[in-house]
């Protein structure tokens, strides 16, 4: 049952996918009915799989795709399921059938021949890429592990360039798969590490072998720092984060999926995982939680300057899984993931939940920009609100889930920092002053969203009985559909409204877990003085941002001095950095390249033809047409054969 | 008892000749002359080597010693390949002879000189083909 | 010096003198004489050196076939029977020859003479007889002479074919 249910949980979206692309071809009710019933599949597949691993045992060996043989080498292509991969499972899926009913709407008709939505080949990959995150959370084996880490950054690589006519998402397709890939070579190299001194690759062996101390502490902490710049780059945590801002040329759902459950939330669950490894090498715990820290505050901060939604939900996303990762690296025992893990599953509803209501409001504003956007509350109640619970579930206001494991995160760091651990500290204030500042830009999303008043007034809300079926557009596409005319009802369609009423529920409701946690979540707590505090400085921040309407205008931010606004607004200006010391030397290089392959190798390449011209041109004089100079010719060949036979005899 | 130098000599001054012949001169047929000549030079070199013992100069004696006298090469090679030289060049001069009569018949004449068309760059083509040239137009 | 030589040497200076008349004469048909001539004593030089088949073809192929079809061409290309400046190149094109043609001579002589020193043979009077070279072209060299008359009747063919006036259709 367990097994059947795990393996439904990858096949079913592959299924999905080579269907949909298939049988969808041009028409697009075929595509989206096998994306929508592939991710429901997988959805039911992995509650199915969490009801009986809460009952059972976990099951570490499920016979997958048999084993490799690779020499000397064999390893063993098996999936497990135990409370970890299934939990996680349940979010992808649910994440993943509420992006894919939302993008039947969001991505409905064909676009524009400029820019076509493509909508099989689209939903298509985000079959794949449920598929491939299913891979990654439910492998026995590095190897195999691998496998499904590298499919889904290839399925990142095409949703993130899906709207290709735009040189702005083709570039952020390039930056997030290049980015990825520096962080992906850590992984692939750890696993060679790994096998090079365990002999295996499995995961239960290579955990068992480090706890028993059979590994040598230079293999794990070369192996653990190895993974740690796989985890950041997927994970977008700091110095690899610059690709995860710039990735929003996505459609939005894809960013929804991308932040939520898939893409980010592997890097965490990959330290979650190979927890017993590093705690053997505490020293890659304490990277970790530095990164964590840093990434923390400074997406942080940098989200307060954003002046488009996406990117500051995107610097959110960091901060948020910075939040993830610090828990996990606080831990001291075997079942210390349990703040990180909880603090992703509450993360997966509420951050899916904002994606898709960001999505709803660009569609209406035809504008990723905070600044067309405003008054959102009075021509969108219901819209409004969900996105409030959802900014209320990232700014952690209790009772909603992102209270709770945000809490329970900063009760794991106040007590090893207790324990002594200085780690503990870092994260524990970084992790405090980070709910400010988390307060601060959720509520500033919220005043100037759901509170100010739009540069670009929303339409009206009505008159629902004589609108016209609503067709919407890409949204790039948005802009010049509405300045065709208010006449265009922006009456959400059902398909993008449901999705968020079924995120709202986890969203809300995601610190009931608590009452009864499973054995995963075992360790997980919330200390009372902690929680206040957090919830505290999250509700001053929030308190702060959203008193600035009456102060004059919807935008906090603008109390900022306009230097370090323009700084936070750049993200720190990283991307600038890593431009003047890697790219530049990188493509300097490049040209250094091109310019010897051109300038001698390509020079004896290109020199063939003149040397033919004028040989030939010489060569031409000696066709002259008298039989008595090809006499002679033969005469002179005569004595050079004679004198050469003579001379070599 | 004959020096074989002789004969060698005279085979080198006969294909100089036939060289000269076949570069300095105009006519075709005495053009082929030249390569008659030349062809006799080879075989008289080819008989002089036939009265070689077996096993060629390598076979010879030094000075002084008696000339070996057995003749151990039955198959005569030097001067049965006269005899085929002789045969070939009787066919080669037939159907030369015949290509030259084709040109006389078709020029009127067996200068060489006069028909170089076939060459690229030849004073002659160039000529001709800068003389057609108002006359033929671009067709 | 045997008597051999000396009738040697009065051949080879005949060969060679006419031989050069052959190629400098400025009268065709003094050309195809001369030929006549060089190619005559070259006969007897092949009897002197024991070949006497091969003089005999000499004779019969070259002197008789062969003279007769060059003066037959010079007849029916119409060439000039008085002494003629076109039939030899220009000067500086018949220097370059003459040059050529010493150059070649010399070479030759140089390495036939290096090769050859002064080795003499003692010739026997049967080597060249027709019986020997019958036997050794019709047992070992039969492929090759039938090859040859196969060679004969295609240039016999070729040469007809060619020279056959083109009839118009």
């Amino acid at each position: 049952m367990i097994e059947s249910a795990a393996l439904l949980t990858i096949v079913l979206p592959t299924v999905a996918a080579v269907l949909g692309l298939v049988m969808g071809g041009r028409s697009r009710p075929w595509a989206g009915d096998w994306a929508v019933l592939g991710s429901l599949g997988a959805l039911i597949a992995a509650v199915l799989e969490l009801v009986q691993v809460l009952r059972q045992a976990p099951v570490t060996s499920i016979g997958f795709l048999g084993r490799a043989e690779l020499g000397t080498f064999s390893i063993g292509l098996d999936l497990r399921a135990d409370q970890l991969s299934a939990s996680i499972a349940v979010a992808v899926g649910l994440v993943a059938f509420c992006v894919q009913v939302y993008s039947t709407a969001y991505l409905s008709g064909t676009g524009t021949p400029e820019a076509p939505t493509r909508y099989p080949a689209y939903a298509a990959t985000v079959s794949l890429f449920t598929a491939a995150m299913m891979l990654v959370i439910h492998s026995a084996d590095l190897v195999l592990l691998l496998i499904g880490w590298e499919a889904m950054g290839l399925a990142s690589y095409l949703l993130v360039g899906h709207h290709s006519e735009r040189a702005s998402a083709r570039a952020a397709a390039m930056k997030a798969f290049l980015v990825t890939r520096i962080g992906d070579l850590g992984v692939l190299l750890a696993v060679v590490v790994l096998l090079a001194d365990a002999r295996t690759t499995s995961i239960a062996q290579l955990t068992a072998a480090a706890t028993s101390g059979e590994l040598g502490h230079a293999t794990l902490l070369t192996a653990g720092l190895l993974l740690l710049a796989g985890v950041a780059g997927k994970s977008a945590q700091f110095p690899l984060h610059t690709w995860l801002p710039d990735a929003m040329e996505g459609p939005t759902p894809v960013s929804a999926l991308i932040h939520a459950a898939t893409m980010v939330a592997a890097g965490v669950f990959l330290v979650a995982r190979l927890l017993p490894l590093y705690l053997a090498v505490p020293g890659a715990l304490q990277v970790a939680a530095v990164i964590a820290a840093i990434s923390m505050v400074g997406a942080a901060l940098a989200a307060i300057a954003q002046d488009d939604l996406k990117r500051l939900l995107a610097y959110s996303t960091i901060s948020q899984v910075a939040y993830m990762l610090a828990g996990v690296a606080v831990s001291s025992g075997p079942d210390g993931s349990g703040p990180g893990i909880f603090h992703l599953l509450s993360h997966a509803a509420f951050k899916a939940l904002l994606f898709l209501t960001a999505g709803c409001v660009i569609h209406l504003v035809g504008s990723t920009m905070l600044a067309d956007m405003g008054g959102l509350l009075r021509t969108h109640r219901a819209l409004a609100v969900l996105f409030g619970i959802g900014l209320a579930g990232l700014a952690g206001v209790p009772p909603l889930g992102g209270f709770w494991s945000k809490e329970a995160v900063l009760t794991a760091a106040e007590e090893a920092a207790h324990a002594g651990s200085w780690t503990g500290w870092v994260v524990l204030l970084t992790g405090l002053g980070t709910s400010l500042l988390t307060g601060i830009y959720a509520g500033r999303a919220w005043s100037i969203v759901a509170l100010g008043s739009a540069a670009k007034a929303l339409p009206a809300h009505g008159d629902a009985e004589t609108e016209e079926p609503h067709e919407t557009l890409a949204p790039g596409q948005d802009a010049a559909l509405h300045a065709t005319g208010p006449e265009h009802q922006h009456r959400l369609p059902a398909a993008m409204m449901l999705p968020l009423y079924l995120l709202a529920v986890p969203t809300l409701g995601f610190g009931l877990v608590l009452i009864d946690p499973p054995e995963l979540l075992g360790a997980v707590h919330v200390d009372l003085v902690t929680g206040v505090t957090g919830a505290m400085l999250s509700l001053a921040g929030l308190g702060w941002a959203l008193s600035a309407p009456r102060l004059g205008a919807p935008d906090i931010a603008i109390a900022l001095p306009v230097g370090a606004r323009a700084m936070l607004r750049d993200g720190f200006r990283v991307d600038a950095v890593q431009h003047a010391l890697i790219v530049r030397p990188a493509l300097g290089l490049a040209r250094g390249v091109k310019s010897a392959d051109w300038g001698v190798i390509d020079a004896y390449v290109r020199a063939i033809p003149p040397t033919l011209r004028v040989g030939g041109n010489l060569l031409r004089r000696a066709q002259t047409g008298l039989a008595t100079a090809y006499a002679a010719w033969l005469v002179i060949g005569a004595v050079v054969i004679a004198i050469a036979g003579v001379g070599l005899s | 008892m004959i020096h074989l130098i002789g004969p060698a000599v005279l085979a080198s001054a006969l294909a100089g000749i036939g060289v000269y012949g076949l570069l300095a001169r105009r006519n075709a047929v005495l053009v082929l002359i030249g390569a008659e000549l030349l062809l006799n030079a080879a075989n008289l070199l080819l008989v002089t080597a036939a009265a070689l013992p077996a096993g060629g100069l390598a076979a010879m004696p030094g000075p002084g010693a008696a000339p070996p006298t057995e003749i151990a090469d039955p198959l005569l090679s030097g001067q049965v390949m006269a005899i085929f030289v002789i045969t070939i060049a009787a066919a080669e001069i037939g159907v030369a002879l015949a290509i030259i009569l084709l040109l006389f018949r078709a020029r009127q004449t067996a200068d060489l000189t006069e028909v170089g068309e076939l060459g690229e760059a030849s004073p002659i083509g160039v000529a001709r083909a800068a003389a057609e040239q108002p006359s033929g137009g671009p067709s | 010096m045997s008597g051999l030589e000396i009738i040697f040497i009065g051949l080879a200076v005949l060969t060679g003198g006419s031989g050069l008349l052959a190629v400098t004469s400025p009268r065709v048909v003094h050309c195809a004489l001369w030929l006549v001539v060089c190619l005559g004593s070259l006969a007897g030089v092949y009897l002197v050196l024991g070949a006497e088949i091969v003089a005999l073809v000499q004779l019969l192929v070259y002197v008789g076939a062969v003279v007769v079809l060059v003066i037959f061409a010079l007849m029916l290309t119409r060439a000039p029977i008085e002494a003629s400046r076109r039939l030899d190149a220009g000067p500086g094109q018949r220097g370059a020859a003459a040059l050529a043609g010493i150059g070649l001579a010399v070479v030759l002589a140089g390495t036939l003479i290096y090769a050859f020193a002064d080795s003499t043979v003692d010739l026997q009077a049967d080597r060249g007889s027709a019986e020997k070279v019958g036997v050794a072209v019709f047992g070992g060299w039969l492929l090759p002479f039938e090859l040859l008359s196969v060679l004969l009747l295609a240039a016999l063919i070729a040469a007809l074919a060619i020279s056959r006036p083109r009839v118009e259709r």
